[in-house]
């Protein structure tokens, strides 16, 4: 990996997202199954045109990622290319790979009780608790569900 | 018209429409009745007759696996525990912690997708959907939308026609395939002071999605259906199945078109939280998608709550445009693997073994096996081994009273559904709660079937029993002497009393007006306190008019 495009998926690029974002998480965003191309090429206008930014918008939304300015979506168009030399392999009739624990077989656990019971320590590190209660931190974008 | 109603629902979607299910009441222009009207209204016509509808419906469903630990942590499963104390690190994901996955998880669900009759993949995957929730500390939900551990299913359940269980149709739903998943934790909205309070106790919790084919079209489908996969789930021990713990959840997907027509846009209905509210929210939505389309507005691909306490659906907060799970493969978990007879490795060590055919053979009778056998064994009726299945416990005390009582089955089965589950249902208790137990009812069965006492003084006697005062039957008929007289003199007395005393009717009776007899027969019974033997009365009576 040439040392400088090495630089975009380490920790100046990283620092642009919020928690519970992730490298594996940017990629998939940049290949939503079929939308590659046109994602890119919408990205290079959104900086420039208030029509395409409906995807900066969307991926900001899906990631919790703030783009913050144009040098955020420039390291972020530049990330798409980089990622985008995959295509220059012809993966025609090759099954993907998914793991590579290919050739492991999965453990299986017995049904017993071996870990819980420990309520103090895991709240330690949260900010704000209600009575042993995780408090949520406000702003979320919270997507409704009731169950 | 009466062909296109035939299809689908046919007969049954007929009554749903009729009854209106607690939606929008249809207007008078949108029924029209049928020829035969003795059923009611067909299926619904449009203003200025236009095509009927077909509601399709199809179903979601997440059932929560009955075992000790969790899917891929080892953090006990229960339900009311103090918060957050039932919780590992992997649970609340924390970073350096890798899912491990459960065995029993994965018995469970080969059991169900056997018993669905599903073809079981032997080599299943593992993903990651991708959302943002406060009760989804991961950031995602571990699922299987690849390549499942089951598909291409059948699940068969009965619907009873005109509300009379005398006649029982049976139909199919398709079962598209189910999958293993996490469940997420609970969280608690505090408006007062807009926070929200998460508890972790259930995030990682084995969950099987049962995903079924819109093959459905109305509530009472869906509810039947669901009734069936509850009462399977909870034969194989997969899973309690109890909706009211949240361990069986329905999402119903409902959508309506003109028959020849592509499907109409589909809304989503959450928040159902019994089969009787899955009916009613079925119902109304298919109501209100035929009102909002009639009344040349569109439906909204959106998801909606069913309300209970007003009986209708309404639009959660908009989600804008579709959701993208960012879908990619569970890179800590490699596929998983199933053997059955002919696979099995040789040396390998058993517990990691999961073998199909083992789990095939040692498959409980499922519901519709039991119920044949029952038909079968007893002579009752499929409507009645159909109610005896439905109760929990019902069964099993039906064929110990059988079994300590002279009496036929096929007489048992009235006073154990007619009389015993009525006083269950009134006084709101389960079989195992009832303070008439099977030995009880035996006892008494057997007073009535020697004829020591009638069908009224035993009914009596029950009702005593209920009161659970430690009485044997035989002790409260002496009490109360409700014993049948057994002397024929007393009785021929009796009898030659009431003719004497009623002279109009036995001028009616002999001028061959025969119902009255039945009067006098009353009349006996007011006298000698019930303790008549109907047959024996009339016998007599006739004896004695005749002369």
């Amino acid at each position: 990996m040439d040392p400088d495009t090495s630089l975009l998926f380490q920790a100046p690029f990283s620092s642009y997202c919020k928690h519970f974002c992730s490298l594996e998480v940017i990629t998939s965003i940049c290949f939503p199954r079929c939308e590659v191309h046109t994602a890119q090429e919408q990205l290079c206008e959104g900086v420039r045109s208030p029509s395409g930014s409906w995807v900066l918008d969307h991926l900001e939304q899906l990631a919790l990622v703030d783009f913050r300015d144009a040098e955020g979506v420039e390291r972020l168009r530049k990330a798409i290319q980089f990622a985008d030399q995959l295509h220059e392999v012809n993966t025609d009739g090759v099954e993907p790979m998914d793991s590579v624990l290919e050739d492991r077989c999965l453990y299986l656990r017995e049904d017993d009780v071996t870990e819980g019971n420990c309520t103090n320590e895991l709240l330690k590190n949260a900010r704000e608790k209600v009575e042993e209660y995780f408090v949520a931190p406000p702003g979320i974008v919270l997507l409704i569900k009731t169950s | 018209m009466a062909a296109v109603a035939a299809r689908g629902c046919g007969g049954v979607w007929r009554r749903a429409w009729q009854h209106g299910a607690g939606g929008p009441r249809p207007s008078s222009r949108g029924q029209r009745a049928a020829a035969s009207s003795a059923r009611g209204a067909v299926v619904p016509v449009g203003k200025s007759g236009l095509a009927p509808w077909v509601p399709v419906v199809g179903l979601e469903i997440h059932a929560q696996i009955s075992s000790n630990s969790k899917l891929f942590s080892g953090s006990q499963v229960q339900f009311a525990a103090p918060p957050n104390s039932l919780v590992s690190f992997f649970d609340a994901s924390l970073p350096g912690t890798l899912p491990v996955l459960n065995r029993r998880c994965v018995e469970a669900a080969v059991m169900t997708g056997l018993a669905l009759n599903c073809s079981i993949n032997k080599k299943s995957l593992f993903d990651r959907k991708h959302y943002f929730y406060a009760d989804l500390p991961a950031g995602y939900q571990i699922t299987q939308q690849r390549v499942p551990i089951a598909v291409n299913g059948s699940l068969s359940y009965s619907l009873c026609i005109d509300n009379k269980m005398s006649q029982m149709v049976t139909k199919t739903v398709r079962i598209k395939q189910i999958q293993l998943e996490q469940d997420s934790g609970k969280s608690l909205h505090d408006d007062t002071r807009s926070q929200t309070l998460v508890d972790l106790n259930r995030a990682g919790v084995g969950l099987m999605e049962v995903v079924m084919e819109p093959d459905m079209c109305c509530g009472e489908e869906a509810a039947a259906a669901v009734r069936e996969l509850q009462l399977i789930l909870q034969t194989l021990g997969s899973s309690q199945a109890v909706m009211a713990e949240g361990q069986l959840r329905v999402d119903a997907n409902v959508s309506v078109h003109h028959p020849g027509e592509p499907y109409g846009v589909r809304t989503e209905v959450k928040n159902i939280n019994s089969i009787r509210f899955l009916a009613k929210a079925v119902d109304y939505e298919i109501q209100r998608q035929i009102e909002e389309l009639e009344n040349g507005g569109t439906i909204l691909n959106e998801t909606r709550a069913f309300d209970s306490k007003l009986g209708c659906t309404v639009p959660m907060r908009d989600k804008e445009g579709k959701q993208d799970y960012r879908f990619m493969p569970e890179p800590n978990l490699p596929p998983l693997i199933l053997y059955d007879a002919k696979s099995l490795p040789a040396n390998m060590n058993h517990q990691q073994v999961v073998n199909i055919d083992w789990i095939h053979e040692r498959l409980p009778d499922l519901p519709s096996v039991t119920r044949a056998k029952l038909v079968e064994r007893y002579g009752i009726l499929p409507e009645h081994s159909f109610a005896l299945l439905n109760e929990d416990g019902l069964t099993e005390f039906f064929e110990n009273v059988v079994k300590q009582t002279q009496m036929k089955p096929k007489k048992v089965i009235g006073w154990i559904l007619n009389v015993l589950l009525s006083y269950l249902k009134q006084h709101s208790l389960t079989v195992k709660e009832s303070p008439v137990s099977s030995v009880l009812m035996a006892d008494l069965l057997n007073l009535l079937e020697k004829k020591e006492i009638s069908s009224t003084a035993a009914k009596q006697v029950l009702a005593e029993l209920w009161k659970g005062e430690g009485k044997t039957p035989l002790e409260i008929v002496k009490e109360k002497k409700l014993e049948l007289i057994q002397d024929q003199k007393e009785l021929e007395q009796i009898c030659q009393a009431v003719i004497d005393g009623q002279e109009n009717e036995v001028m009616a009776i002999k001028a061959g007006n025969l119902k009255v007899l039945n009067k006098l027969i009353g009349l006996v019974q007011r006298e000698t306190q019930g303790r008549s033997n109907p047959v024996l009365v009339k016998q007599l009576l006739e004896k004695k008019l005749s002369e």
